[in-house]
């Protein structure tokens, strides 16, 4: 058995050695936020982070994952309490389909561990990874420039108080 | 899907990685960051009896400055690579070259000893280590050896590793004053392996004499290649004779020096044709900066 | 004719853009696919596909697949019903499985297993024998007499002819004659949410759940493929990812159900990303050439473009739609013809935008050559010639006159063949202002900026599609209104990102006068939801908005006479109901709320009227005789004519689908459109095995799409609002001209860069090679 820490909680999990990061956390504990669309790491909707990082659970052997902090959507915020990267996906509708959604918001949080105020072109860099087969890039742009801001109003907010 | 398992073994130091490479043998392989590998193992276009993943010996992550050199270790991201002050001041070409590889994703998990080590012609890493003229040390059981960089690639996912081998560190030195290096990459879509892609560097000395002068290429032959021969048209030379008629000269026969394929990303003509404007455009635009400089 | 008041300072939640339905289940990644769908006891299916391109099954060896613990059943050939089914437009037909294989990649048989990797296993232990037949991949080829047949039906269908006048006297009548040809590569739909098929027999009657945009079709296609009852089918659609008319009803659905009538277990069959790719549907091959004539002043006089399209193995569509004759033909001359025919490659069919895309970008780019003749600007010329409301429409079916005496001729339907609505005219117009065409225009094949080896320069294309069609059948819709005065909408249409169910949910909540929050879709349970086509050819708005509509005001007559009669003792006519109130039209006397009227017991019955349903029983008008769509997309690129790339470095698109029922949704869908068509128009395209057509490029790292980097960060969008007579509320149709405007705008750009026009896609390489430096 080997121990996995996926969105702050531990599980002893039964890990093939040749299964896949994605595999373990999709069937073997139900996170279907992660998507597996192309296996091959060209797509990037299959994006978790660990520790902080945006990589493919496709690509990663899920041992090489012992001892990381792994994220998944799942983790981020739940339907009831969104997460304001969540919600600023809703307000502005950077979606289409979803498919893509769960790996664009993960590698957003993670740009923004990284540089609180980006300006479209980074964001786009960013994001880069990421395929949309819908086309909605100029919404996802557009939520990602939102949920900076909010995270400057509460920063605001807070330092005033 | 590969329905084949295999055995999973984490070494925590280098030396240890080589003892269990050596006693396994054929079947055992090496996985670092997984991003070349993952797909090859899935595709069953690759055999494993045995895992042995780097990944878990901090000894093989490091970026280090000496007063002459930079040492990285081979188990460093990409990413780590690209985003380095020490790279960045040192070895700016070769942080371009980071910056460019593959997605912000792949960049998180690929190693700079990875994307050499997989061989392939159309890498990003192998084209700045060449102009650089980098050194790499193999690591076995019983000892080390250091081979340059242009002696590692043999063809097409071959490269100089013996089987017992790991591959451990990377060594640039602190080029000399007057050095400039530039990075160029031509792709179908903003994120995509290399249709072309290319490193210049030259070194002046004070009055402006070309003293070195290197040109890389990839995607253009089994393996990542120096032109020598269209070096040596101009080293020696002073910068200002370096006019726009010399430097077609000089990517014309870089070009001829090249035997790509056809593939899915792009035809040989046409792969010719960008490496004569890709070498074009690195000459002019270093002559320019040097140029400047003086 | 229904009235329906469309002031916007009446309106409530048409216009708005509301969060749609499924907004947090997207941001959470808690929304259902159908990959991610199970149900208890469930076994796995792996599809064996064909190794050659055209070849008869010779036999079937299964005895080490049958040895392998776990393998529980196969089906072949030899289990299928010997009868032909048939997809939605004729993307399909053919038999399940039969002896013959007719591409590579083509189904051949299907394994069960109790696990995913004992199926695969299992499926590669089948032995099968081929005997190799001659094969055929080229659509000129496959025209000829001598060509290897396809199908026993042969492989041309007959020529779809679309004329009117007489082009060769028009031809003489112009002033100015251009010529040109095109050819365009096989888009594929690239899909990035994969998709999987579980069905399960009990007892005669059968339940599949798939990610689809034809719920209803699913269920009635299943139904003529096994000949059995329609009412033995529950066809239940769950959300797609992006389908672009790749996931209606395909052959895999079948082989899953047939798989699992055998076994007599419930059976997924998932498929890979490759298999998306090369085993179920692509946009066609298609080859366009004509001629336009145009007099001295710029006038269309005669048009004639001939097009030929490749079905694939499997397709057999008698046509592709395109709309592009209405846009561009008011002239008093013109004939377009397509000729499909069959291949050996894998099935062509519908993709987003079909015809528009392709054979619309070849007339656009005639209307170019003229004007370039006529030393016109596109700009001019387009506004010129472009269709008008009240002009007759050539893209019509021959019935509608019939159909129109037969129902009601008193009946306020719109003129037949006649286009109702435009706004294609503000598009150009106002798009242009927006973008600052005057000043970015320099005169064709003028860049408006150079500097080193980059040329930069606009163009502008136009695009338009249908708003549905309803010759497959009409569009229908039930409102069933609660105890409590909430609603659920039945209707059949797709959940592939366009966020159908949220438009309709707000046409009930207008039109009913109920919130929106109290308004809930039951989007593709055929066991409840009425058939429908689906969401196809931009319908989902117009044909099953109409139904939501009608079947609202249905319902709402029925509350309001029952409010009348029995609670506030007016006449029906004289009341209304607005956030869930009914009340008085001149403010008098008292209200009553929708969830009290619906649970109080009625004094005749003694009983609650909790058995309003609202019916679409009011036909439609037939869409396409009067409906379409509009885009104006304005464009600027950069060419570096060292390296030949292409960059789109500004972008502007102008949309009319008459009213927009709800701004984001509107957005999405238009730089969807645009971004899909720029990759098509840049470097999308499959490539084929020369000798045995195999797709080489079936994966996201082979055949690309475009990425953030690759299309400006904040393209601009604008509506020019028509008002459609018949479209709820004044809506049309959304999805398809955005995807048909964009290459007509960018090969023009790049014209205007560099010189040259291009075959698509316009890749770095065909670009040098018609620069002359490659």
């Amino acid at each position: 058995m080997t121990k996995l820490k996926v969105n702050g909680q531990y599980y002893d999990v039964q890990i093939e050695p040749n299964e896949m990061l994605s595999d373990v956390l999709i069937k073997k504990l139900g996170l279907y936020g992660v998507r597996v669309s192309c296996s091959r790491g060209e797509c990037a909707s299959c994006t978790v982070l660990l520790d902080g990082n945006p990589i493919l659970s496709c690509l990663m052997l899920a041992m090489q994952a012992e001892g990381k902090e792994i994220t998944t959507i799942e983790g981020l915020g739940t339907y009831d309490k969104l997460h304001p990267i969540q919600e600023a996906f809703v307000e502005e509708q950077g979606f289409q389909c979803g498919f893509c959604t769960p790996g664009m918001i993960l590698s957003t949080k993670a740009l923004f561990e990284r540089n609180k105020r980006p300006n479209s072109e980074e964001v786009a860099l960013a994001l880069s990874g990421h395929i949309c087969r819908c086309g909605a890039y100029p919404q996802i742009i557009k939520s990602a420039l939102k949920a900076a801001q909010k995270f400057e109003d509460i920063d605001h907010d807070k330092n005033k108080d | 899907m590969n329905e084949n398992s295999f055995r999973y073994l984490r070494p925590t130091a280098a030396q240890e990685a080589c003892v269990l490479k050596k006693k396994l043998g054929k079947g055992a392989v090496f996985w670092a960051g997984g991003t070349d590998l993952a797909p090859q193992w899935k595709d069953e276009s690759v055999h494993l009896d045995h895992c042995i993943d780097l990944t878990f010996i901090p000894n093989l992550v490091f970026i280090r400055t000496t007063g002459e050199e930079i040492q990285m270790g081979a188990l460093t991201k990409v990413n780590d690579i690209a985003e380095s002050s020490e790279i960045r001041r040192w070895a700016p070409v070769l942080s371009e070259a980071a910056k460019r590889l593959g997605s912000p994703e792949i960049r998180h998990m690929a190693t700079i000893g990875g994307n050499l080590c997989h061989g392939s012609p159309a890498a990003d890493l192998p084209i700045p280590l060449l102009a650089l003229g980098a050194r790499l040390k193999l690591l076995r059981a019983t000892g080390e050896r250091w081979i340059p960089v242009e002696e590692f690639f043999w063809g097409v996912n071959k490269v100089a590793i013996e089987e017992d081998e790991l591959l451990a560190e990377i060594r640039i030195s602190i080029p000399p004053p007057h050095t400039e290096a530039v990075f160029l990459k031509e792709t179908r879509t903003s994120v995509d392996l290399a249709q072309v892609n290319a490193a210049v560097r030259i070194t002046m000395k004070d009055d402006g004499e070309l003293s070195d002068v290197r040109i890389a290429l990839g995607a253009v032959a089994p393996k990542p290649i120096r032109i020598h021969s269209a070096e040596n048209l101009i080293r020696g030379l002073k910068v200002r004779e370096i006019d726009n008629a010399l430097v077609g000269i000089v990517s014309r026969k870089a070009a001829e020096e090249t035997s790509p394929v056809t593939d899915i990303r792009a035809s040989a003509d046409y792969r010719r044709k960008l490496s004569e404007v890709l070498v074009q455009r690195g000459l002019k635009h270093l002559v320019r900066k040097l140029g400047d400089s003086i | 004719m229904i009235k329906i008041k469309t002031k916007s300072h009446d309106l409530s939640v048409i216009g708005k853009s509301v969060t749609v339905r499924d907004a947090r289940e997207k941001v959470t990644g808690s929304l259902e696919y159908a990959i991610d769908f199970s149900i208890p006891n469930m076994v796995f299916g792996k599809i064996i596909r064909s190794p050659h391109p055209h070849a008869k099954v010779r036999n079937i060896d299964t005895s080490l697949a049958e040895a392998l613990p776990g393998f529980l059943g196969i089906v072949t050939h030899h289990d299928a019903p010997n009868w032909d089914w048939q997809s939605c437009w004729f993307n399909y037909q053919g038999k399940i499985m039969d002896e013959w294989v007719r591409f590579v990649g083509d189904e051949v048989a299907a394994v069960a297993a109790i696990d995913e990797e004992t199926a695969a296993r299992a499926a590669r232990m089948v032995k099968i024998d081929y005997e190799l037949l001659p094969a055929v991949f080229d659509p000129e080829e496959a025209l000829k007499k001598d060509a290897p047949q396809v199908r026993s039906e042969g492989n041309a269908r007959q020529l779809k002819v679309v004329e009117w006048g007489d082009v060769e006297q028009g031809f003489k009548d112009s002033e100015v004659v251009v010529e040109s040809s095109m050819t365009f590569g096989s888009q594929s739909h690239a899909p990035l949410g994969r998709n999987a098929c579980i069905a399960r027999w009990i007892s005669d009657k059968v339940t599949l759940w798939t990610s689809t945009q034809t719920p209803a079709e699913c269920q009635t296609a299943v139904a003529q493929a096994f000949g059995i009852p329609v009412s033995s089918v529950r066809a239940i659609a769950l959300p797609s990812g992006c389908s672009f008319g790749l996931w209606w009803i395909n052959n895999f659905h079948m082989i899953t159900v047939l798989l699992a009538r055998k076994i007599r277990r419930p059976v997924k069959i998932e498929l890979t990303q490759e298999e998306c790719f090369l085993g179920v549907k692509r946009r066609h091959l298609e080859r366009s050439k004509g001629r336009i004539g145009c007099s001295k002043d710029g006038r269309i006089i005669a048009i004639e473009v001939h097009h030929l399209i490749d079905n694939g193995g499997y397709g057999f569509k008698p046509d592709v739609g395109f709309f592009c004759v209405d846009l561009w033909g008011r002239g008093p001359h013109g004939k377009f013809t397509v000729q499909p025919v069959s291949t050996n490659l894998l099935t062509a069919g519908c993709m987003r935008g079909v015809g528009d895309v392709t054979l619309g970008s070849f007339t656009e780019r005639l209307l170019d050559m003229a004007a370039i003749k006529l030393d016109v600007d596109p700009l001019t010329f387009r506004l010129k010639n472009h269709l008008r409301s009240g002009e007759p429409l050539r893209k019509v079916p021959k019935d509608y006159a019939e159909y129109r005496a037969r129902f009601n001729p008193g009946d306020d339907w719109p003129l037949p063949n006649t286009l109702a609505s435009e706004a294609i005219h503000e598009c150009l117009e106002k798009g242009a202002e927006a973008f600052g065409w005057k000043e970015r225009w320099k005169g064709w094949g003028i860049p408006c900026r150079v500097e080193g080896s980059k040329r930069w320069a606009v163009g502008v294309g136009t695009g338009s599609h249908c708003c549905g069609v309803q010759q497959e059948g009409n569009t229908s819709a039930i409102v069933k209104v609660h105890v409590d005065g909430s609603a659920t909408l039945l209707c059949s249409i797709g959940r592939q990102g366009q966020s159908g169910d949220t438009t309709q949910a707000q046409i009930v909540a207008e039109t009913l006068g109920i919130p929106l929050s109290r308004v809930e879709v039951v989007a593709g349970d055929s066991d409840a939801s009425p058939w429908s086509h689906g969401s196809i050819a931009s319908n989902t708005t117009f044909r099953t908005g109409y139904a939501t509509l009608v079947a609202s005001l249905d319902a709402k007559t029925q509350i309001l006479e029952i409010a009348g009669k029995f609670y506030l003792k007016r006449n029906p006519d004289d009341l209304d109901i607005r956030d869930g109130v009914i009340f008085c039209k001149d403010h008098s006397s008292n209200t009553i709320r929708l969830q009290d009227l619906m649970s109080r017991l009625l004094p005749h019955t003694q009983s609650p009227p909790s058995i309003i349903i609202g019916r679409s029983g009011k036909p439609m008008p037939p869409s396409s005789n009067f409906s379409r769509h509009f885009a104006a997309h304005f464009v600027e690129v950069e060419v570096d004519v060292e390296t030949g790339h292409i960059r789109i470095v500004d972008y502007l698109a102008s949309q009319d689908s008459g009213t927009v029922l709800n701004p984001k949704v509107l957005e999405n869908q238009v730089t969807g459109g645009a971004i899909a068509a720029s990759g098509f128009a840049l470097v999308e395209s499959l490539v084929f095995d020369e000798k045995t057509g195999e797709i080489k490029n079936p994966n996201f790292l082979d055949y690309k799409v475009l990425r953030t980097t690759d299309f400006p960060v904040a393209p601009r969008v604008m509506f020019c609002e028509s008002y459609d007579p018949v479209g709820p509320y004044g809506a049309k149709g959304a999805g398809e001209a955005p995807i048909a405007a964009p290459i007509p705008a960018i090969s023009q750009a790049v014209y205007n860069a560099v010189g040259v026009w291009l075959d698509i896609p316009m890749t770095p390489e065909r670009v040098l090679k018609a620069l002359g430096s490659l």
